[in-house]
């Protein structure tokens, strides 16, 4: 009886031992996750957000809406950091964010669900069962939450005039000169001829062959389907063309434009032309291929068109998570939608970026400027996210959209008369030509005769420090090349724009130092090589300098000096 | 702002001082040279300890109360070092020092304990590069001495200070420590 009894001892306390090695072993389950609304401008941080691990999933022009559960929402509290609570489950929602600047749109998406106004013009919406991207009332711009946390600016809209200088590369003006209208044209009737391109109808299958078609018919390095699921269980499918580059293969840019339509929910199935929104953007990102396609390319640029961006971005958010998850280079992203209304003449073309993709607004307005001609005007506002460059965004990589109002003034849109003849093919003109110029400074066409660009260009910031000062350079170096007699060095505080050559006479050897720099200023770093008749090749990569090892001081030492 | 008050309170306290403890007892001045043992880790980087002159004037007032005033220098060389080159620098600190101590005597061996300002005048020089920096500053100053007299007017002293002294580039920089304790040795010659 007592070995018995020692034995039951022995067992109760190796269960209780198990019980508690198992419970230290489940992950933290904080509860419920809840939906919240962080205003910005409150004196947070962006570190602050990110050390506290704030699953962040979208920012909007005032707030950022995040997911939160107990835990996370006690710390909040206790950091001081403001925010409301707008569903208390959010976590198991499919939640999107909807524009609802149309009269009567909060309305209509209260009648088919649950729809929470979180600033003027933008709603969260969610059902309770079914699809809630399906239950969105046509017309209604919409976007799903970012799949994962996204790095938030916590900046206010901004928008300036355009202020660079044109850009009037030679060689770029000669390739937007063979943008033509009545290929654009041609090919938005074509797509028009479908009836219908709503994500799920055969026709918008149908529309995805032909564009298929179209790509392979150029002498492109890779077309091809990629297939995603969308909206619980249709299929749709992205084209994707390619043409590789000769100089950085890893390095990508990206033109790119939706090929699916809406129209009435009435008439969607059926006829939804779709010329403008966005047969108009497809048809000039086919442009830049066919005139692309027969040069070689520093960088290797991909032509594609997307699937269910009327469903709530999905073709575009598949690919951007893909590319994330292979951990692709995409340098920048030029997204097309709806360039080819002008409710007046001359029609400007807006320009929406993030804050980090600011720079390649810049240059898109220089482009313009420059290769349109078009006027165009920049708009900072990482809220605006109705359309393909948002999944970029979201997944960090560099994008602008342009399109040629915002708010729209097409009056046809999302309508059945969103046909060709409502469009106006100068303006249409324009802003092709000006996206292909854009395109091209980016991915730089290498020019026969000129020597090859410079490669493995790298820079280094050494700082030397005293107790109160500090003096700074950057050292340059780059891979020696034979085709080239010199380089020059180029270097500007604005990413991709404003370079100024650093060296009076072109450079002999394979590295620069410039010391006129200061210890705490951002420089971009360009090389070009000089070949012996004095072309110019194409630019390097742009470099940022990184810290050197070392940038200490020593003591007791005896006195040196500056060689 | 903040400067001004610690040198004022010293003001003061010296001025009470004096004014409970005229006249004056015994007059003594005294020269020595010491070590500067930075508490800044920069600062110990880039200069490492340096030597300090000093001269001081020790006025002993009636009962245990006294006061202290002088001048001492800093000189220090260090370097800026990266990669490739190398920058010299030298390092100057110069201080008025200001101190009321309370003195108990053994024998011929007199302990002084005491606490006051430093008016300090910092310069950093770049001698390759057109680079300098210098500002002034008062910082609090607390000293520990002991003389011992060895013939007639003559005493062997030593003392320590720390001078716990934080200076700004400007607003939106980090202070930079450029106190720390200073031991020095020296003899001194009494007048009355």
């Amino acid at each position: 009886m007592k070995d018995m009894k020692t034995t039951r001892i022995v067992l109760a306390v190796l269960l209780a031992a198990g019980v508690l090695l198992a419970s230290s072993a489940i992950p933290r389950i904080g509860g419920p996750v809840a939906l919240i609304k962080i205003p910005k401008g409150q004196g947070y941080s962006v570190p602050l957000l990110i050390r506290l691990q704030v699953d962040v999933r979208q920012e909007l022009a005032t707030a950022l809406l995040a997911l939160a559960d107990r835990e996370d929402l006690a710390l909040l509290r206790n950091k001081g950091v403001r925010f409301t609570v707008l569903d208390r489950t959010a976590g198991r929602r499919d939640l999107l964010v909807v524009g609802t600047d149309a009269p009567g749109a909060l309305a209509a998406l209260r009648a088919v669900g649950r729809a929470v106004a979180v600033e003027p013009g933008t709603a969260v919406f969610w059902t309770e069962t079914g699809n809630a991207a399906e239950a969105v009332p046509a017309g209604l711009p919409r976007k799903a939450f970012a799949p994962r946390t996204v790095v938030p600016s916590v900046t206010g809209t901004s928008v300036t005039a355009p202020a660079a200088a044109a850009l009037q590369d030679p060689f770029v003006e000669t390739l937007v000169g063979l943008v033509t209208t009545s290929s654009l044209t041609a090919t938005v009737q074509s797509l028009q001829d479908f009836q219908t391109r709503y994500a799920s109808t055969t026709n918008c299958e149908s529309a995805g062959e032909a564009l298929f078609a179209t790509f392979s018919a150029l002498s492109l390095d890779e077309v091809g389907f990629e297939t995603f699921t969308f909206s619980g269980g249709y299929t749709s499918r992205n084209i994707v063309a390619e043409k590789t580059g000769e100089t950085f293969p890893d390095d990508i840019y990206i033109i790119c434009a939706h090929y699916d339509s809406t129209s009435p929910s009435a008439t969607r199935l059926t006829l939804a032309p779709g010329a403008d929104d966005n047969a108009s953007g497809t048809a000039a990102v086919v442009e830049a291929a066919r005139i692309l396609a027969p040069y070689d390319l520093d960088y290797t640029v991909r032509f594609i068109a997307f699937s269910a961006e009327e469903w709530g971005l999905w073709g575009s958010r598949a690919y951007a998570a893909a590319a994330r998850s292979a951990g692709e280079r995409i340098r920048g992203v030029i997204n097309l939608d709806m360039i080819a209304y002008a409710n007046a003449m001359p029609e400007d073309l807006q320009i929406i970026v993030n804050p980090p993709s600011e720079w390649m607004a810049d240059l898109y307005l220089a482009a313009a400027a420059g290769y349109g001609p078009l006027g165009a005007t920049k708009t900072v506002d990482a809220s605006f996210v109705y359309s393909d460059h948002s999944p970029f965004w979201d997944n960090n990589y560099p994008a602008l959209l342009a399109i040629e109002d915002e708010p729209l003034t097409n009056p046809y849109y999302h309508r059945t008369t969103d046909t060709l003849d409502k469009l106006q093919t100068d303006f249409f003109t324009s802003a092709t030509r000006a996206s292909l110029g854009l395109l091209a400074e980016l991915a730089q066409p290498i020019k026969a005769g000129y020597p090859r660009t410079p490669v493995e260009a790298m820079a280094q910031r050494i700082t030397y420090r005293s107790l109160f000062n500090a003096l700074a350079a950057v050292r340059v170096d780059w891979a020696l090349q034979t085709d080239a007699a010199g380089y020059n060095v180029y270097r500007t505080s604005t990413p991709h724009l404003g370079y100024v050559k650093l060296n009076p006479a072109p450079v002999e050897g394979n590295a620069f130092t410039d010391d006129t720099v200061s210890a705490d200023g951002t420089y971009y770093y360009v090389i070009t090589a000089v070949g012996p008749t004095g072309l110019e090749s194409n630019r390097s990569e742009e470099i940022v300098p990184t810290d050197a090892a070392l940038a200490s001081a020593s003591a007791g030492r005896g006195p040196g000096g500056r060689p | 702002m903040s400067a001004r008050r610690p040198a004022l309170l010293g003001a003061a306290v010296l001025a009470l001082g004096l004014a409970a403890a005229a006249p004056a007892q015994e007059l003594a001045v005294s020269a020595g040279a010491g070590g500067v043992f930075p508490s800044g880790s920069a600062y110990r980087q880039i200069y490492g300890p340096g030597l300090v002159l000093a001269g001081d004037v020790w006025l002993k007032l009636k009962g245990p109360i006294g006061a202290t005033a002088g001048f001492s220098q800093l000189t220090d060389d260090g370097v800026a070092e990266g990669p490739s080159d190398l920058y010299p620098l030298r390092f100057r600190r110069r201080t008025v020092p200001l101190v009321l101590f309370y003195q108990l005597a053994f024998g011929p061996v007199d302990l002084r304990a005491g606490a006051g300002v430093g008016f300090h005048s910092v310069r950093e020089t770049w001698r390759t590069v057109d680079l300098e920096f210098s500002a002034s500053k008062i910082a609090p100053r607390v000293m520990l001495a002991v003389s011992a007299r060895i013939a007639g007017p003559l005493s062997l002293i030593t003392y320590a200070t720390y001078d716990p002294l934080r200076v700004r580039r400007d607003a939106h920089s980090e202070a930079v420590d450029c106190g720390g304790v200073q031991v020095f040795g020296g003899l001194s010659v009494r007048i009355f």
